[in-house]
């Protein structure tokens, strides 16, 4: 781990020791046990000396505030020396106004109406993986489940062959699973040059899929360039798979433990779009980063060019300014009030593509399933890993599925 | 006279979550990117509550109701 001595800038009083890499590891339900750690031991806003040493912002209200003044706490790679890579990933990588063109470029395809267009072929990708498990008995839900259903969106959003999994969540397991700059920045480049392959057919032969979108769509007037064209492609990659299979897993995970919620579903499927925000809320992955543009002062805390600050998305959920009983779980809760997907400029351009994809996997899975839980003896082991995961679900369920 | 609600949605804050109309469908209206097309609309008689509730759901806190006296909008 490498640690590293405090600026002078920070006040004693606001060190804090968080690996948020790390913190997972060993717990049950991380999102709501370092929820409420961090509300006992740590300040608001928190420097650590950890991972290179950055702020942590722990509550909902700042992160609100501080994401919606991109001018001052920028997303570009300028002011952010673990985040030199190439390509920049965009749009997260740009600021406004760029940001708001590549956006455009995004938005288009990942709005919620054209998302609903592919519910069809989506259900029919879940129902076909869920019926090659069926029969088993059992899964590893992680690989075999979590992880093969978003690729397989993916290859399908980007017209690739369903061969290329296995190279591909390598690459993305190196980027997600290693806090090291240097090891993240060739993962990131062994991606872009993967997409670089795929544009590279699609100039030829432009179809409907999401990279000859790109190819054919304008920034500013003019076409993308090469390194704008592979970072859109590489954070699309990066950004719908971990993330997704995370949140699933985390779900999944719950659901085995909490057979009465689950119960809940299975009798009374019409409940799951309800049940999915409150399962999101309780299941975040992902901390975005952003890096101070100048000198300056926020809530009295003095902040200097460069610093880093990681925004706790998953522990928000447990702000009681946001949700009463934050910790109670209660998948009829009225509204799930959660900051998972972000806000601000930068809020999550796949949050309508990825709420389909949790709701039809669990309706597919209530229909298959109307019994399942943890292996007994089992374990469920939180990976150490920049998206907080689960490394392993292993399921049973009675043999024949819904029909035993 | 009543009074009715009516929608003030500051659109340079909507970042196009949706969730308004996720959750309150009768009441508001977004575009083709989910993004807010409400601002100045009049909620409909009785669906006070639904509004209130869309409006609750907004993560960046973009939409307000504001009373006014029918007939003045």
């Amino acid at each position: 781990m490498q640690q590293q001595s405090i600026p002078d800038h920070v006040p004693t009083g606001l060190v804090y020791d968080f690996d948020y890499v790390n913190a997972p590891v060993g717990c049950v339900h991380p999102q709501y046990e370092q929820s409420r750690k961090l509300k006992q031991e740590a300040p608001e806003i928190f420097f650590t000396p950890r991972n290179g040493g950055h702020w942590v912002v722990r509550r909902a209200a700042d992160a609100v505030e501080m994401f919606r003044r991109p001018e001052d706490f920028s997303s570009a790679p300028e002011y952010n020396n673990q985040r030199q890579w190439k390509p920049a990933l965009l749009p997260v990588q740009s600021d406004p106004p760029a940001h708001a063109e590549y956006r455009k470029v995004l938005g288009a395809f990942f709005a919620p109406g054209n998302m609903r267009k592919l519910e069809d072929e989506i259900r029919e990708i879940a129902s076909g993986i869920l019926d090659s498990i069926e029969q088993n008995g059992g899964c590893e839900f992680v690989t075999e489940v979590g992880e093969v259903f978003p690729i397989t969106i993916f290859l399908r959003l980007v017209d690739a062959p369903l061969e290329d999994r296995k190279k591909l969540l390598k690459l993305a397991h190196t980027f997600t699973r290693s806090p090291d700059p240097q090891g993240r920045a060739k993962a990131v480049a062994g991606l872009a040059e993967y997409i670089r392959s795929l544009f590279d057919i699609r100039r030829e032969n432009p179809g409907s899929d999401v990279l000859s979108q790109f190819v054919k769509s304008n920034f500013n007037g003019r076409p993308l360039n090469r390194d704008e064209e592979e970072g859109l492609g590489t954070l699309l990659f990066l950004a719908g798979l971990d993330t997704v299979r995370s949140a699933m897993s985390s779900i999944v995970a719950y659901l085995a433990r909490n057979p009465e919620k689950y119960a809940q579903l299975v009798e009374d499927p019409d409940l799951i779009p309800n049940a999915v925000e409150e399962l999101l809320r309780i299941s975040g992955t992902s901390m975005p980063e952003r890096a101070v543009s100048h000198d300056l002062e926020y809530k009295g805390i003095e902040f200097r060019r460069g610093d880093r600050i990681y925004f706790m998305l998953p522990l928000m959920s447990f702000d009681e300014e946001l949700n009463e009983d934050s910790e109670e779980v209660n998948l009829r809760r009225e509204l799930s009030r959660h900051l998972i997907f972000g806000s601000g400029p930068h809020r999550c351009a796949g949050s309508h593509l990825a709420r389909i994809e949790v709701r039809i996997l669990l309706e597919e899975w209530v229909k298959r399933f109307p019994k399942f839980s943890l292996k007994p003896g089992s374990v469920v082991r939180m990976a150490s890993s920049t998206v907080w995961t689960p490394e392993a679900v292993e399921l049973v369920w009675p043999s024949g599925g819904a029909q035993s | 006279m009543s009074e009715r609600l009516v929608v003030r949605v500051d659109r340079t804050i909507c970042t196009g979550h949706s969730l308004c109309v996720m959750r309150a469908p009768h009441v508001f209206r977004v575009d083709d990117e989910g993004f807010s097309l409400s601002d100045g609309d009049l909620v409909p008689t009785g669906l006070e509550e639904e509004a209130r509730f869309g409006a609750r759901a907004c993560p960046e806190g973009a939409i307000h109701l504001e009373t006014v006296e029918s007939g003045s909008e």
